[in-house]
């Protein structure tokens, strides 16, 4: 890995295998983003990963993890970070939007080029797929990976909705299902809800409610893979995307894999590594990964 | 939600056996008093920053209040190294408390106090035992019961069912029909093993005058009565709600003569219970609670701590 002119403050690093493992802080403006990389000692491709938010993100944080140590045994560096607003990044709950998101995605993109001396692709999961995609159309990367993304903010939000009366149900004495007002009229009267012990703020509901993944095409001929959770194959939301999307010049690829999760309540029972949906997704990016450094080393000569 | 100004945070590894465990230390941001604080999450794959961020908030308010502070994730869990099948209530991770505290020791701290919920309030009781650098403990939704999550729901459903209650069930219809199926009868076994293991206790306990229910860490109660010896200020904090199991549990055992003390006055050990649910910190508002109680009474306690000592 090359020496940046980006300080990461307030770092320790661990050497796993033959790869650096650094965590720390990376100034911009008057705010802190938490960024935690993996360097192999010579990166073939690189990767940043884009969370999603609340208890999705703390669910999928280890499969993240055991990801990037996966890719970075492999001699793909990787770059993880928290949004500000998020995990261990400053700013606060409120101030977290789109466009945030958007942003810290892009500077990751530049730390990580910066450090690993190649074009990274971007990996987003849920909302984070959003933000992966709206990054692939603003700044320059090597590729785009979606893991269970969301079909459109509506749907997204309708997903929400449905999971809080469920939290809602569970706390009551009486269980009983009280009437409740739409996560939009809540958010309109009191700026913020509760999910799970999550917040979540308009803010944020703002500036996602509108976007549809359909829309966020992909620059043509970006090397694109999209995987599906508890689906034998595809939706056909999906297939739908992706055909438009390689009727766009899109070198796009849907993959379906059966393992189910339970993005809000599952951080509770399950270590990640003996699950079956974490090997396959992992597996299956760092193929498509891998792929991707052959056909370029190929090009290339 | 309470904000308070950024202090200066430090990313940190730390050894604990053959695992390496990743964690933020916050540093002081008001005058430092020498106290470091471990922060110890319950049972459950999040990451260190916490529920909503709660470790990082109560990071940073005790950080306000002169704290040095550290938070960490569990060997197994977010970017520690090492793996883990389950949380086991009775085999908390004390190696991974003591690599956190040296940490903080290493910082130039003498004293630390314990936060803990859950798994991480068991993990804070078990490591305090033999350390002599304890100044006090918050410990959230304090399990008194010795189980595996995957045990968890036959223990507490074969405490709340008498031997009649299993008779009446265990000969329905429904039930001899689910016989059939190996995952129901796995499960029906557990129950019936929990009943004869609490059945046995409770033989055992009416011999030797405890009068504890069947269900009751010794574990704890021994490590709660060091820590009573010791004057170690304790606060032991429950929620209500119906979801809220360790307190049903807590509100059996203080009829018991045994633990007449627990929450005395005068005694060092004390227990309050808020109006919210608190289990795993499901509910902001109980977030925000915890926050302030730790806020309020953390450096409280450390000063009677320092007048005893």
């Amino acid at each position: 890995m090359r020496e940046s002119t980006v300080e990461i403050s307030g770092a320790a690093s661990r050497t796993a295998g033959t790869s650096q493992e650094l965590a720390g802080w990376v100034q911009r403006a008057d705010e802190r983003s938490f960024v935690f990389l993996h360097s192999p000692p010579e990166p073939v491709a690189a990767l940043v990963v884009c969370s999603p938010v609340g208890g999705e993100a703390d669910t999928n944080r280890r499969r993240e993890v055991l990801l990037a140590r996966t890719l970075a045994e492999r001699g793909i560096a990787v770059l993880r970070h928290d949004y500000r607003g998020t995990g261990n990044s400053d700013g606060e709950a409120p101030d977290l939007c789109f466009e945030s998101m958007v942003e810290d995605t892009l500077a990751a993109v530049g730390l990580l080029s910066d450090r690993a001396g190649c074009v990274p692709a971007v990996l987003g999961t849920r909302l984070g797929a959003l933000v992966a995609a709206a990054a692939v159309r603003a700044g320059e990367v090597a590729g785009l990976a979606l893991w269970q993304p969301c079909r459109d903010g509506r749907s997204y939000y309708r997903e929400l909705g449905l999971l809080r009366q469920m939290n809602k149900l569970a706390q009551q004495a009486n269980r009983s299902v009280e009437e409740t007002r739409s996560i939009k009229d809540e958010l309109a009267a009191a700026g913020m809800i509760e999910l799970a012990g999550y917040e979540l703020h308009s803010r944020l509901y703002d500036s996602t409610i509108g976007l549809s993944l359909a829309e966020l095409e992909p620059p043509a001929a970006t090397p694109t893979l999209v995987i599906e959770f508890d689906a034998a194959e595809p939706s056909g939301w999906l297939r739908t995307t992706t055909e438009r999307w390689r009727d766009g010049g899109v070198d796009c690829r849907a993959h379906a894999i059966p393992e189910r999760e339970n993005w809000w309540f599952a951080n509770d029972l399950i270590a990640e590594e003996g699950r079956p949906l974490t090997r396959a997704v992992i597996d299956t990016t760092a193929e498509w990964l891998a792929s991707l450094t052959r056909g370029t080393a190929e090009a290339a000569s | 939600v309470t904000v308070v100004a950024t202090p200066f945070e430090q990313a940190f590894w730390a050894d604990a056996g053959p695992n390496r465990l990743f964690g933020v230390m916050t540093l002081p941001s008001g005058v430092a008093r020498g106290v470091g604080a471990v922060i110890l999450a319950g049972g459950r794959y999040e990451q260190s920053a916490g529920r909503n961020r709660i470790a990082r908030r109560l990071a940073h308010a005790l950080a306000a209040e002169g704290f040095h502070v550290v938070r960490f994730d569990y060997h197994g869990v977010g970017d520690s190294t090492g793996a883990h099948e389950e949380f086991v209530l009775h085999e908390p991770f004390t190696d991974d408390l003591a690599a956190a505290a040296s940490q903080l020791r290493r910082a130039g701290v003498s004293r630390l106090v314990l936060i803990g919920d859950c798994f991480g309030a068991r993990t804070a009781l078990a490591g305090s035992v033999g350390r002599d650098d304890i100044a006090a403990m918050l410990l959230v939704s304090l399990p008194w019961r010795d189980l595996a999550r995957s045990t968890r729901k036959a223990d507490i459903q074969s405490s709340r069912l008498s031997v009649g209650d299993y008779a009446k069930r265990g000969l329905s219809w429904r039930v001899v029909r689910k016989l059939a199926d190996p995952a129901a009868r796995r499960a029906y076994t557990k129950l019936v093993v929990a009943k004869v293991r609490h059945m046995a206790r409770r033989i055992r306990d009416r011999l030797s005058g405890l009068d504890v229910p069947p269900w009751t860490s010794r574990r704890v109660i021994g490590q709660l009565s060091a820590a009573r010896a010791r004057r170690i200020p304790t606060l032991i904090l429950y929620g209500r709600g119906p979801v809220e199991e360790y307190t049903t549990d807590f509100d059996e055992l203080r009829s018991a003569r045994a633990l007449a003390w627990l929450g005395a006055p005068g005694e060092s050990v004390q227990v309050e219970t808020l109006d919210q649910p608190i289990a795993g910190y499901r509910n902001i508002v109980s977030q925000d609670e915890v926050v302030a109680v730790a806020t309020r009474w953390l450096p409280q306690a450390v000063g009677q701590q320092q007048e005893v000592a």
